[in-house]
Formats: structure tokens, C-alpha cells, sequence
């Protein structure tokens, strides 16, 4: 990060391979919605690109990226309630979105549904510990919150996909 | 005993995809074509100018206001004051900012300073007032709301210049817990404002330290918690 900082595109180009997966998976957990976590993702990076020189060296990069991820997907979300309409430019109401089984053909159909149907709060802990990886505390920064909070969050919402999955499993079989 | 399987076991965390090319090339074309060395300052630079900050804006309050009210005691009390007022900035700073965030003290320690502090330092009012009237005799004494005023409207003005420069040090380092280091800046600074007030206003009746002193404090802590998340977040 200090490379970026002191202005090397090569030390950019490294950290973009590095977490735009995490980031654009996390963001994509959240609204369920690629091209909507597409754009997140852009305002984002601007975000990080503008506050770059306000990064503390230390400071733990992927939860630090993370965090502003999470803060970007909050205030579009607060922008977007607040709005009265959500036309197309033609006025018609817009088409639906894809759904995130459709988004990634790889991942076990199962498994992502069940972490979709979660409510959101216990969705981004697992999606955080889980699938990005973080610790409990860094998960807890994330989500500015403590990390018995995360765990409990974790251990509900491990139970609620388990129900889920075993009676998926029963409607396939 | 009939132990349950466990349906996750055996599947697969989804992996990660990752973002589209033309999303991804858009990402570089802003952030990385023409990328020019940032200024960026580190932890102990950001500290030694939120501390260095403070006390000179609290010299300066207290050289106006000892101008205007000399000294109420002998000067080594009161700069045993000045004394004890820098060591609780200085620990304030330190304890709510002084290291990087997702590494700071828990969350628990830095609510507790938030809380903690503006509370010491009413009891500290409590204990400096030489007489409590009661809130009618306040309210009817003659120009005494207008001591209160003048006294809030002083604190309230350092201590949200004092702020503002705080909020200018560390702008855009905390998108974990900006609103919680808001407060940390809010009270940091407001200290600066209450105390400089406290050392140099001569009035000592118990409503006028509370509310012309103590709670301009405690209304720069809640401004700092409001705008810690408008600026202090990336």
C-alpha cells in the first residue's frame, strides 16, 4: 500500500489482483446484484484511490478495504430508499435483476441460495469469516461491531442455512 | 445417540468471482493511469499534531480569558491545572486515536474515555461550585443567563475550532468506527474549550459551570459522533 501511495501503479495493480475478488464477492453478497456491486465496487476504489494518502501504514489492508465497501453499499442503499422513483429512462418500471444463482454457475447451487435467504447481518459475518477469511476481530471492525457479536452472528446464521439445506437437499432428492 | 450430520460438511464455500473486464479496466483507467506520489502523514505525526494543536489553541483561550480575569488562585495552582489538563488531552488523543484503525484499544476502553471523561469532569464542576442557587433564583439573577451564554458560546467556539483541526488531522483514516472516533475528536476538543473556561471564568455557581461549562462538552462530543462519519470516513 505504500508503493500505491508513493505512486506506483505496478503496487495498484497488485492490490486490485489481490482483493477485487473479496471486495466485488462481498459486495455482491450484499445487493445481490452484479451490475449494482459492479458499480459499488468502481466507488469504491475511487473512495480508496482518494483516501490513499489517509491510509495509516499498519493498518490492516483487506478489512480496511472492506470497510469502506460495506460504508459505500450503506449509503447507496440509504440513497436509493430515499428516492421516489426507480424508473428506467423509458419510465417503465426496471427489469429484475439477476438472480446470484445465476451469477456464478460455479458455486454450489445449494450453499448460495441458503446463504442468500439469510437475513443480512448474519449473510456478511459468514460471508466475512467464511469466504473472505477474516478473523473475528477484523470481521468485527468490518462490521463495527465487537467480535462476540460476530460469532454469534456466524453461529445463527450457520444454523438457519443448516435447516435450509437439509430441506433443500430433501426437495432434490 | 443419534447424532445429526452435519449438511455442510461435505460442501464447498462458494468461491469469489471476480469483476468483469470492462468494470476492472475502468477501475485501473481511474486509479492508476497518471498515478503521482500522495502526502500521507503517519500515526506519531498525526498524534503530535492533534496534541501539539490543542494545547496551542488552549494557550491561547487561556491567555485571553486571564487577560480579561486574572488568575483566581496563585499562578502554580493554576498551572498545575494546565498541567493536569494536558496529561487528560494528551491521554484522550492517545487511548482514542494514537494507533491505526482495526489495531486500536477495544471499543469498550475508547466508550469508556467517551463517557467517562465529560463525566469526571462534571463531577470536577460540581466540586469547584461555591454555591448551588436554586434553578428559578438562577434563571431570575441578574445576568446570570447571560454569563452562561457568553461563557457556552466561548467554550463552544474553541472547542469547535479545535475540532475542525482535529478532523482535519486525521480525515479519511477510519472507515471501521468513524462515528466513535468522532467523539474521541469531539471530546479532545471540547476539553479544550471547557477547561481554558473553567481555569478563567470567575463565576462559580453550580447552573452556570453545568450548563455554560459542562454541557457545551457534552453537545461537541455529539457533534463530533454526527460529522466523525461524514469526514473522518474514507
Amino acid at each position: 500500500m505504500q508503493a500505491y501511495v508513493d505512486g506506483k501503479t505496478v503496487a495498484f495493480e497488485e492490490i486490485y489482483r489481490r482483493v477485487s475478488p473479496s471486495l466485488f464477492a462481498f459486495l455482491l453478497r450484499l445487493t445481490r446484484d452484479r451490475p449494482r456491486a459492479e458499480d459499488l465496487l468502481q466507488v469504491t476504489f475511487v473512495k480508496v484511490h482518494r483516501a490513499r494518502s489517509s491510509y495509516l501504514l499498519g493498518a490492516p489492508l483487506l478489512p480496511w478495504l472492506l470497510a469502506i465497501a460495506r460504508r459505500t453499499f450503506l449509503d447507496e442503499r440509504r440513497m436509493t430508499k430515499s428516492r421516489y422513483e426507480d424508473l428506467s429512462r423509458d419510465g417503465k418500471m426496471p427489469e429484475q435483476s439477476e438472480p446470484p444463482d445465476a451469477v456464478n454457475d460455479e458455486v454450489s447451487d445449494v450453499l448460495a441460495r441458503a446463504l442468500d435467504d439469510l437475513p443480512d447481518n448474519y449473510r456478511e459475518a459468514i460471508q466475512l469469516t467464511k469466504i473472505t477469511g477474516l478473523s473475528l476481530s477484523e470481521a468485527a471492525d468490518v462490521l463495527d461491531t465487537t467480535p462476540t457479536a460476530v460469532k454469534l452472528r456466524v453461529h445463527r446464521g450457520y444454523n438457519m442455512m443448516r435447516d435450509k439445506i437439509e430441506v433443500l437437499r430433501r426437495l432434490r432428492t | 445417540m443419534n447424532v445429526k450430520p452435519d449438511p455442510l460438511v461435505d460442501l464447498a464455500w462458494p468461491k469469489e468471482p471476480g469483476p468483469s473486464a470492462t468494470v476492472s479496466n475502468a477501475i485501473h483507467h481511474i486509479c492508476a493511469t497518471d498515478l503521482r506520489p500522495a502526502k500521507s502523514r503517519n500515526i506519531v505525526e498525526r498524534v503530535a499534531r492533534s496534541i501539539a494543536l490543542s494545547g496551542l489553541l488552549f494557550a491561547v483561550l487561556l491567555a485571553i480569558g486571564w487577560q480579561r480575569h486574572p488568575p483566581r488562585h496563585a499562578v502554580a495552582v493554576a498551572l498545575a491545572g494546565a498541567l493536569v489538563w494536558g496529561i487528560a488531552q494528551a491521554s484522550v488523543i492517545i487511548v482514542g486515536l494514537g494507533r491505526v484503525p482495526g489495531k486500536r484499544a477495544h471499543r469498550w476502553l475508547r466508550w469508556t474515555v467517551v463517557l467517562a471523561v465529560p463525566l469526571a469532569f462534571f463531577l470536577h464542576l460540581t466540586l469547584a461550585s461555591n454555591v448551588t442557587l436554586s434553578i428559578q433564583d438562577f434563571v431570575t439573577a441578574p445576568r446570570s443567563i447571560r454569563h452562561t451564554v457568553v461563557c457556552g458560546v466561548h467554550a463552544m467556539i474553541f472547542g469547535a475550532l479545535s475540532i475542525v483541526g482535529l478532523f482535519f488531522v486525521w480525515r479519511r483514516t477510519d472507515p471501521f468506527s468513524p462515528r466513535l472516533s468522532g467523539a474521541v475528536a469531539g471530546l479532545a476538543g471540547g476539553l479544550v474549550g471547557a477547561v481554558a473556561l473553567d481555569m478563567t471564568c470567575p463565576h462559580l455557581e453550580a447552573w452556570h459551570l453545568w450548563i455554560g461549562h459542562g454541557l457545551t462538552l457534552v453537545a461537541l462530543v455529539m457533534g463530533g459522533w454526527y460529522a466523525g462519519r461524514r469526514w473522518l470516513s474514507p
